[in-house]
Order: structure tokens, then C-alpha cells, then sequence
């Protein structure tokens, strides 16, 4: 039933307008940090460590958890209109597997996203910052911590998204959440706060890795926040009558 | 014309559209407050200098929030068509428009307001210098109106809320990135006018560490364009609404 459900969701973005942001989007903070690293570059000594931070601070500073509100929203969208919210709830699947399915089918959409930045990434080292050879493989993991940093947030989101029936205002609360999610990591306090998790795993304001020696309770940090944030969503679909 | 607004106040019931005009300018605000603003002598000159940046990071988006949501009851209702046969469609978008004034004032309003009394509160000895704040009062209004029609005008265009929210995201990096660029540049962003628009600029000594505000003129000029795309992006959303298949 979960796989019928998720084939449902995918059936949702066939031909969707939520590709054109796909595409578009991410060139923004790629150019923007392409900029500001040859701007910068008689300080800048690290090569693609050093792009690599100013590729992804705004991208997973600004852009990510809003981006993935989209994801989030536009998958809710469709049950908030009408009685569909009845027609789904009256289906012979259980009300967790209708949220499950939008959660693969986001973190489908937040990896396919990542791979993008990334080759936004080595486009840009490679033809306008001139760096030799191709990205470091560490970087790469980098990347794929940031969709573990993200899992909280995207669940996060997909709550916010069933919860207010307004399309806007989940992606309003993650640009909100991924500007605090900064200033949590600036304290040292990335870990106690979901929006901080996806900017930790990406290490994007430090050439250095900055979770290295706490990657353990990274990765404990994003399985809690999930947990609970499933758990908030079972516990709506289930206990709170439908409201069409 | 008064009924018209007053139905779409009583659309905007239980909408929590305060909530989140509250939540955009307090947004605003706290990330406009850094160490120099509780430096009492330099404060009020440190948020006409921060706060325009941070307009610029968020409102693109907060006023696609705005826009998305006095029109996004329509599309849910799925109104058009018992409403276009009850009223002009120019009336409904006058009505809208209207209140998403009100909304775009209230937000600068609340944001000057939060700069006074945060002066206040932490006893700034710097003197207000009131036409720098009505200034910043002034371009946080007429940028963010400008915004507000876009946004709305690709609400209306697109059967769903997506391109407009997502232009306001492009909107906001675009913004911030805007003031990385040179002057010349940035004239073409409109979505980052707020920091061009900004009577105060910021000097800073690498060795030192020190910090210091420079008064700049106001650029009237540069605000007389944004009322231009104002008045060309007004008739575009009305022309959006006239055509509207229903």
C-alpha cells in the first residue's frame, strides 16, 4: 500500500511547475558564491574547500529548507483542496502511509536537488574558478551528510505543510528557520535545532569539517528529530478528525 | 467599493494574516540586530545600515507569503466564477490590492516602530534623526509594494501558488546577492533596491576591527523608478485578472 501510495505522489509532479524551480533555483547561490569566491580569492588558498563553502552557505543557509517547503507544500496542496482530505482519509491505507509516501518522495526530490548543486558546483570550479581536477570525494560525502541534515527538516515541513493549510506559510517558517538555523550553529548549539542539522552535514561555513568527532550525535540529532516529527504526524492523521 | 474591501477583511477572518505581518517584521528586525546595536552611541545608525539587508533577504519572499495568500482563498474556494458574475473583476482587484497595501504598511510601520523602541529600551544616545527612519520607512514600503505586485500578478497568472513563491525565493538571493555587486549592476535587481535605497554605509577596519556608520544621501531617484515599475506592474496584474479564465 506504501508503494501504491508513493506512486501516487510521484504521479503529482509529472509535469509539474515545481521542476522549473528545481532547475532555476539552485543557479542562484551558485552564481552568487561563484562571485564571491573570485571576489575573495587572494584569501582564499583551499581551492574547491573554499568554493565549496561559498557555494553552499546560501544555499543551505536561504535556500534549502524553503525549497524543500515547496516540495512539502505542493504535495499537501492537492489534499487541501475540496473534500479531499475525506477522500483520502476513507482510503484502505493507513493515515501514516500517506505522509511516509510525500516523505520518500521530498527526500527523492532533496537528492536529485543536491545532485544538481553539485554539478552546478564542478561547472563552476571547473570553467570559471579554474580549479584543477575534479572536487574531493569528501565533499561529496559533505553532500550526502546534507540530505541526512535535511531528513528533520523535510519531515519538519511535511508536518507544517498538513497542518496549516496555507500553501505559503510553511516555506515563510523555513526561510524563517534556516536564518535561525545559523544563528543555533554560531552558538554551538546546530545540533538542538532541525534547520541547523542540514547547514552542519553540508559543513558549509567552514573549510574544515566542523561536525568531525560528533558525527555520531549529528546523525542521533537528525534520527530523534525525524522520530518525533513522524510521531506528531501520526498522531494528527490519526487522532484529529478530517476538516475539508 | 467599501463592501468589497470589508468582504475581503471578512475573507482575511481567521486567515492570521496579523500573525504572520508580525512574524515577517519581527523577522526582519531580530536578524537586523547584531553587537553594534547595543553599542548605545552608533545604534540607531547600525539598523538604518542592517535592516535594509535584511529586507532584502526576507520581504521577497514575505510579500510572496502576502500575495499568495489574499489571493490563494480564491483558487481553494474556487470563487472566481461566482464572484466575477457578482462583481467587476477590477473591483476584486482593487479590494485586494487595497488590503495588501495596508498589510506591506503595517510591516514597514511595525518595523520602524521596533527600531524606536528597541532605542529606547537600550537608552541609544545617538539622536533619532526621524527623516533617516521616515526614509527607511518610505523604501521599505514602496520596494516591498513593488514586490507585492509581482508576486501577486504571478498568482493570478498561474493556476498554482508555486511560480510566485518560488520567484520570491530567487527573489530573496537575488536581493542579497545584489549587494555584493557593483553599483551599476544592482540597478537592474530590483528585488535588492532596499540595500541600494539605504541612506547609510558601513566602514569597517580589518586591523582595528573597528566599526563605523557614513550617512549617505537619500537616492530619490533610484525610488522614483521603483514607483515606475510600480505603475507599470499595477495595470499588468489587473490585465492578469481581466483575462483569468474562469
Amino acid at each position: 500500500m506504501l508503494t501504491r501510495c508513493m506512486i501516487a505522489e510521484n504521479r503529482k509532479l509529472h509535469g509539474s511547475v515545481i521542476w522549473l524551480a528545481f532547475f532555476i533555483i539552485p543557479i542562484f547561490p551558485a552564481i552568487m558564491g561563484t562571485f564571491n569566491y573570485l571576489q575573495n580569492i587572494a584569501i582564499l588558498k583551499n581551492g574547491w574547500f573554499d568554493l565549496w563553502t561559498q557555494h553552499t552557505l546560501f544555499y543551505a543557509l536561504i535556500f534549502f529548507a524553503p525549497m524543500v517547503g515547496l516540495y512539502a507544500a505542493y504535495l499537501w496542496r492537492l489534499e487541501h483542496l475540496g473534500h479531499n482530505w475525506n477522500i483520502i482519509m476513507s482510503a484502505p491505507v493507513r493515515p501514516f502511509y500517506l505522509f511516509f509516501a510525500k516523505f520518500i518522495v521530498v527526500i527523492k526530490m532533496a537528492l536529485l536537488t543536491q545532485l544538481w548543486v553539485f554539478v552546478l558546483f564542478c561547472i563552476c570550479g571547473h570553467f570559471f574558478a579554474h580549479l584543477p581536477g575534479f572536487p574531493p570525494m569528501q565533499i561529496f560525502l559533505w553532500l550526502l551528510r546534507g540530505v541526512l541534515g535535511g531528513v528533520a527538516v523535510i519531515a519538519l515541513e511535511l508536518l507544517l505543510a498538513m497542518v496549516i493549510r496555507s500553501f505559503a506559510a510553511p516555506i515563510l517558517i523555513a526561510l524563517l528557520g534556516g536564518v535561525a538555523g545559523m544563528a543555533f550553529v554560531s552558538q554551538g548549539h546546530g545540533l538542538m535545532f532541525p534547520y541547523s542539522l542540514m547547514l552542519l552535514g553540508m559543513n558549509s561555513n567552514k573549510a574544515e569539517d566542523i561536525i568531525s568527532g560528533q558525527v555520531s550525535l549529528f546523525v542521533l540529532s537528525c534520527i530523534l528529530f525525524s522520530l518525533l516529527f513522524f510521531l506528531l504526524s501520526n498522531l494528527y492523521l490519526t487522532k484529529q478528525d478530517t476538516h475539508t | 467599493m467599501r463592501s468589497i474591501f470589508h468582504a475581503e477583511l471578512q475573507k482575511a477572518h481567521r486567515r492570521h494574516d496579523l500573525l504572520v505581518i508580525i512574524v515577517i517584521a519581527a523577522a526582519v528586525f531580530s536578524l537586523s540586530s547584531t553587537d553594534h546595536h547595543r553599542d548605545p552611541g552608533i545604534g540607531y545608525s547600525a539598523f538604518f545600515y542592517s535592516m535594509p539587508i535584511m529586507n532584502a533577504l526576507i520581504m521577497s519572499t514575505g510579500m510572496a507569503v502576502i500575495a499568495s495568500r489574499i489571493w490563494d482563498i480564491e483558487t481553494k474556494g474556487n470563487t472566481c466564477k461566482l464572484l466575477f458574475t457578482l462583481q467587476s473583476r477590477s473591483s476584486l482587484y482593487t479590494a485586494k490590492v487595497i488590503l495588501g497595501i495596508l498589510e506591506i504598511a503595517l510591516v514597514s510601520f511595525l518595523e520602524c516602530a521596533a527600531i524606536i523602541a528597541f532605542g529606547m529600551l537600550k537608552g541609544y544616545t545617538e539622536p533619532l534623526e526621524l527623516s533617516r527612519l521616515f526614509w527607511l520607512f518610505l523604501c521599505t514600503f514602496v520596494v516591498s509594494m513593488m514586490l507585492f505586485f509581482f508576486s501577486f500578478a504571478l498568482c493570478m497568472y498561474f493556476p498554482s501558488q508555486a511560480p510566485a513563491l518560488a520567484a520570491g525565493l530567487a527573489g530573496s538571493l537575488i536581493g542579497l546577492f545584489s549587494g555584493f555587486l557593483p553599483q551599476i549592476a544592482s540597478y537592474f535587481l530590483p528585488w535588492g533596491y532596499y540595500i541600494r535605497l539605504s541612506a547609510m554605509e558601513m566602514g569597517w577596519d580589518r586591523t582595528t576591527r573597528e566599526t563605523w556608520y557614513v550617512p549617505q544621501h537619500f537616492s530619490v531617484t533610484l525610488l522614483i523608478v521603483s514607483g515606475i515599475f510600480i505603475a507599470l506592474l499595477l495595470p499588468a496584474g489587473q490585465n492578469c485578472m481581466q483575462k483569468k479564465e474562469v
